[in-house]
């Protein structure tokens, strides 16, 4: 008799598309054949001439990999860090391009730039220079600030985790959960644009350390003096919680500093009445 | 078409006008008497 027993589906999370780069490893191919030829003639020049331009597209194929992979970290990894290697490649493209139209192809010198600006412009078109050189220039926080101060949330939201883990409470594991997923995304937000840490910062400070201490304090004392009014209290809070990051990540995206401020306090005065935070 | 996938289209077709026409013609180019550093230089 078969197993006729339903499995239950569980969607796995859908990993982003990361582009690899691989058309800089393509389109060059015809150099290999053409050292091998050379090669096979016994022309050196032609054999360190293909390999070196084939060597080269595949370093900007690599720094443009790791370019591509430094944006879709958009975090602590991509603030306050200076790498170029996208705009990096893009000119080695374009100076290979150049330099093999000359000294491979034998272009005509007046051809040869025209050969690498059409790499370097094609380069910019398909995938762009970095995105940090589009930082406004009136942005007021400093870089490592920023970077700082999203990697002290995301230490608090480590701590949250922890948490959790202690907490045996399948109902309170996933409204935590839910509560860790929006911060996440509202750090993914302040680092896609970094302005909005300056709306953020008390959203930082007060949401996510009060929600840290009331993770924490349930915690701790419930296994010790679990109670039906310590659990509706808990539950009341991450209710409130769960909401307000809701509306924080809505107003940050709608860029409302005024309404942000008002509900931050609201969630300020309901901490300091179940005794979280000092008055 | 979306102007993003038009200015992707673009680039890939820059991309490959210019570095697939380069290593074909280094390809076919790659012999001793034809290298323009050569001659160049022997100026």
């Amino acid at each position: 008799m078969t197993d006729t027993k339903p499995k239950i589906f569980v969607r796995k999370p859908r990993k982003p598309r990361i582009p690899k780069g691989l058309l800089l490893y393509l389109l060059p191919l015809p150099l290999i054949p053409g050292a091998l030829i050379s090669l096979i003639r016994g022309d050196l020049y032609g054999v360190i001439v293909n390999a070196c331009g084939y060597f080269l597209y595949c370093l900007a194929a690599r720094w443009l990999q790791l370019g591509l992979e430094e944006e879709h970290k958009p975090r602590r990894k991509f603030i306050g860090k200076k790498t170029k290697f996208k705009t990096r490649a893009a000119l080695l493209v374009a100076g290979t391009t150049a330099a093999l139209s000359w000294l491979g192809a034998g272009y005509s010198l007046w051809i040869v730039p025209a050969f690498g600006l059409g790499a370097l412009w094609g380069m910019y078109l398909n995938y762009g220079f970095d995105i940090r050189s589009r930082l406004p220039k009136d942005f007021g926080i400093q870089d490592a600030e920023a970077a700082a101060a999203i990697e002290e949330a995301e230490t608090i939201l480590e701590q949250i985790e922890t948490a959790n883990g202690q907490i045996q409470n399948r109902e309170f594991n996933e409204r935590i959960e839910r509560i860790l997923a929006i911060a996440q995304q509202i750090l993914d937000e302040i680092a896609r644009d970094p302005a909005d840490l300056r709306r953020a910062r008390k959203f930082l400070k007060v949401y996510l350390d009060g929600a840290r201490k009331v993770t924490e304090g349930y915690a701790r004392t419930h296994l010790q003096a679990g109670s039906p009014q310590l659990e509706d209290n808990f539950r009341q809070l991450l209710e409130t919680i769960e909401q307000v990051f809701q509306q924080q990540q809505q107003k940050l995206l709608e860029n409302e500093l005024f309404d942000l401020d008002v509900q931050i306090e609201v969630l300020q005065t309901r901490l300091k009445q179940e005794g979280l935070l000092k008055p | 078409m979306p102007p993003k996938t038009l200015r992707k289209l673009l680039g890939f077709l820059l991309l490959l006008a210019t570095i697939t026409t380069v290593s074909c013609q280094s390809m076919l180019e790659a012999r001793v008497e034809n290298a323009p550093l050569l001659s160049f230089l022997s100026r």
